[in-house]
């Protein structure tokens, strides 16, 4: 809305004041015009303090009638604003406001001559009828038309001024995310922006009154003075050298001189708080990664130990009579190399991945399923659930999950020796950008989990290494150390995210999100236990003395005739040779020479219709997943059982 | 909704409240609609975003309004929607932003029964 100015219509009155109305409430403006008006009046219009401060450029209203609420410059700080201008010390200015009484606004301080409360139109013309009838009977000199002068040149008086003549300016400046002050030659502070007052955290009044190095913290205070003294025009650098505040704050700084006779000096800051805080935390996701790749090639090794153990295990119980004296023993042989198996699980699942089933699941069920089994061992823990009911399906391998959240469960009652309460709470979660720096995850839907324990909390120093592996608060022998490094390794694995919330002595909040599914879930299939003979030739292609020593023997017991090749190289010989009887490929991914990715594609030029099971110790997702896609029938883990052998290779057979 | 008799009365009624002559309140009326119009709309997406001061200046500015021309159905919603905002609290407020909206557009067809 422009300004208005209205002439009187009844020249006889002597009542020729003049009256700016300001409110952003039109409304009100409308009617006021109106009223003023038709009683006599000349009246100007402004709907924001933007609009005052452009006509008082040019015009000198007797009155100013004026709301409090107002967008952009408020009344309060427009009345101050008025005040302090020089001209403008005697005009009659009036608060027209409906909430001045509740907000018990200092009248004086803030300038004003007087407040009328809004209400009703009929009251409220009485009122200011009545006001404006009685600063006409008052003694004179309250209004005169003089322009008094600017008194004295002050850097305040100087910035009052510049606030009141650049308004528009004003807008810009206070929308930027970087503090800007203005410095007089010898670094006085003569404009401040709300960024710069903000990062400063001082009151506006004391960081007009100051010099700008003593915002600056000792250290670098020479430095700053000497920047600015040298006033370079630098260009502004974000990974550029970081200067201390005072109070804590690092930040960069730009230095630009104006060229004008009083050789001010513009000082842009920004603040670098969060940048520290990001490159803090993107250390230790990469130092957790580092550690992370090690692992895994400890696990591989591992997990071929374990199978052949494993295997020969298997071979000798195969046939021997369950009455045996020996085959109890076996049997507990073969269980503690599913434990071992277990733990290498969880280091390889910390070497980012360890996922090789994913299925479309949900969370729910998941959650639900393990903490029922939990709680039935743990009687001294009290489990409460509150499940978003249409939950969002994710896709996950089922095993590594259950895994995590059985990590989460046995490390929340491990923090409350005597019981305590463990809080389960399932949601669907959008999230924005904002969030999720330093994580590489897309934004988009999750699904949020939370697990809560009501147990002894951590402090800072340790919510800091949690995740890493074998780190742990417990005693020599009663943890590996291994439980929540896994956990963060599943999770990344599955493009997720988790964080921990604690205090000490107020219990934990671990929060894991999961980028959420558009597919709805299949019942899955049963894996079966038992052995299934079969008949055909397989081609065993494996790098490791071991493994292929053990398998060839299981695949013969199974009844399968098996030809060996311990490298790609070879398998891709003997293939030329025998495709026609060769009717599977078990081929290990990991190999010298040629790799097991490149031999798939060399036996696949040779037969487009091969038949290959990837093998490997390692996870799938990746590089053999990649493989998969190409054509490959199916993956097995190793060490792999008996029967879960023998019945995928009936599957690929089939 | 009655008829067009009742709503004469009532606009009368209203203006004679605030002590205008119908024609003056008519024509403010109409500004209030205007106003509020825009301002209802962006309040939704104001509320959305969660900017509780905007809001309140917003709905304080309707609120004002609506008691300037004697609609307690409008600026008693209102009111309260500023007093919740003010504290930072914007539940309820979309709910309240729709009633607004529906007396507007009552207010609306009031109007123009008489302003053509």
């Amino acid at each position: 809305m422009e300004s208005q100015i209205l002439e009187t219509t009844n020249k006889g009155l002597n009542r020729e004041k003049k009256v700016l109305v300001v409110d952003n409430n039109p409304v009100m403006l409308s009617f006021m015009n109106n009223l003023l008006v038709s009683h006599g009046y000349q009246v100007l219009t402004a709907d924001d303090g933007l609009a005052v401060l452009k006509i008082l450029e040019t015009q000198r209203p007797d009155v100013i009638i004026t709301d409090l609420i107002m967008p952009n410059i408020s009344g309060e700080k427009l009345c101050r604003t008025i005040r302090k201008m020089p001209n403008m010390k005697d005009v009659y200015v009036i608060i027209l406001s409906a909430v001045a009484a509740e907000h018990e606004s200092d009248l004086v301080e803030m300038g004003a001559n007087v407040c009328i409360a809004k209400g009703s139109f009929n009251k409220m013309s009485e009122r200011i009828l009545t006001t404006l009838d009685r600063l006409d009977s008052s003694a004179p000199h309250v209004f005169t038309n003089e322009i008094i002068g600017i008194h004295d040149t002050s850097p305040r008086d100087i910035a009052k001024e510049l606030l009141s003549l650049k308004s528009h300016l004003e807008v810009i400046l206070s929308s930027m995310s970087e503090g800007i002050f203005e410095i007089t030659a010898q670094g006085d502070i003569i404009y401040a922006n709300p960024t710069a007052i903000c990062i400063a955290d001082l009151p506006e009044e004391m960081l007009l009154a100051s010099n700008v190095l003593e915002l600056f913290d000792e250290i670098d205070r020479m430095k700053v003075d000497k920047l600015i003294k040298n006033g370079e025009k630098a260009v502004p650098n974000a990974n550029g050298p970081s200067y201390r505040l005072v109070n804590g704050k690092d930040v960069s700084l730009n230095i630009l001189p104006i060229k004008d006779e009083e050789k001010k000096i513009i000082v842009i800051l920004k603040d670098l708080s969060d940048r520290k805080v990001l490159e803090a935390r993107l250390r230790q996701a990469h130092k957790i990664e580092a550690i992370g790749t090690l692992a895994g090639g400890i696990a591989h090794d591992f997990n071929n130990l374990l199978m052949g153990i494993q295997g020969y295990a298997s071979l000798i119980l195969f046939d021997m009579n369950t009455n045996h004296p020996h085959y109890e023993k076996l049997k507990r042989i073969e269980d503690h190399v599913r434990s071992g198996a277990e733990l290498t699980k969880q280091l390889l699942g910390f070497a980012r991945g360890g996922r090789y089933e994913v299925a479309v699941a949900d969370l729910n069920e998941i959650v639900d399923k393990t903490a029922t089994m939990f709680g039935r061992t743990k009687k001294e823990i009290m489990i409460h659930r509150k499940f978003e009911e249409n939950l969002w399906t994710v896709e996950v391998d089922r095993g590594q999950i259950e895994q995590v959240f059985l990590n989460l469960y046995v490390n929340a009652w491990q923090a409350m020796p005597g019981g305590g309460d463990i809080y389960l709470e399932t949601a669907n979660v959008t999230i924005n950008k904002g969030y999720l720096k330093p994580f590489y995850v897309k934004p988009g839907r999750y699904v949020k989990v939370s697990v809560t324990d009501s147990g002894v909390g951590m402090d800072e120093k340790t919510k800091e290494r949690i995740f890493e592996p074998f780190f742990t608060t417990k005693e020599m022998g009663r943890g590996t150390g291994l439980g929540l490094a896994s956990v963060y390794g599943i999770i990344k694995g599955h493009n997720g995210i988790i964080n921990v919330y604690s205090e000490k002595g107020h219990g934990a909040t671990f929060t894991i999100y999961l980028p959420a599914s558009e597919k709805e879930i299949v019942k899955e299939a049963q894996v079966p236990t038992d052995v299934v003979k079969g008949e055909g030739t397989i081609l065993l292609v494996d790098d490791e003395e071991m493994i292929v020593e053990v398998s060839r023997e299981l695949l013969e017991v199974l009844g399968y005739r098996v030809h060996v090749a311990k490298n790609g190289r070879d398998a891709v010989e003997i293939y030329k040779e025998k495709q026609h009887e060769i009717d599977v490929v078990i081929l290990d991914m990991i190999m010298p020479g040629i790799g097991g990715g490149d031999t798939f594609e060399a036996l696949k030029s040779i037969n487009p219709d091969v038949r290959v099971i990837l093998s490997s110790g390692y996870s799938i997702n990746g590089k053999a997943k990649e493989i998969m896609n190409r054509g490959c029938k199916a993956f097995i883990q190793k060490p792999f059982q008996m029967g879960d052998l023998s019945d995928k290779i009936r599957k690929v057979l089939d | 909704m009655g008829s067009s008799k009742e709503e004469l009365i009532n606009l009368r009624q209203m203006a004679e409240n605030v002590g205008l002559e119908e024609k003056e309140y008519l024509s403010l009326l109409v500004l209030f609609i205007e106003m509020s119009i825009c301002h209802l709309n962006e309040l939704k997406s104001d509320i959305l975003k969660g900017d509780s001061r905007k809001v309140y200046e917003t709905i304080h500015t309707i609120r004002g309004a609506a008691e300037n021309l004697g609609i307690p159905e409008m600026s008693e919603i209102a009111k309260a929607m500023e007093l919740k905002a003010r504290k930072d609290v914007l539940e309820g407020a979309e709910e309240a932003r729709e009633t607004l909206v529906e007396k507007l557009a009552y207010l609306t067809e009031v109007s123009h029964l008489r302003y053509n």
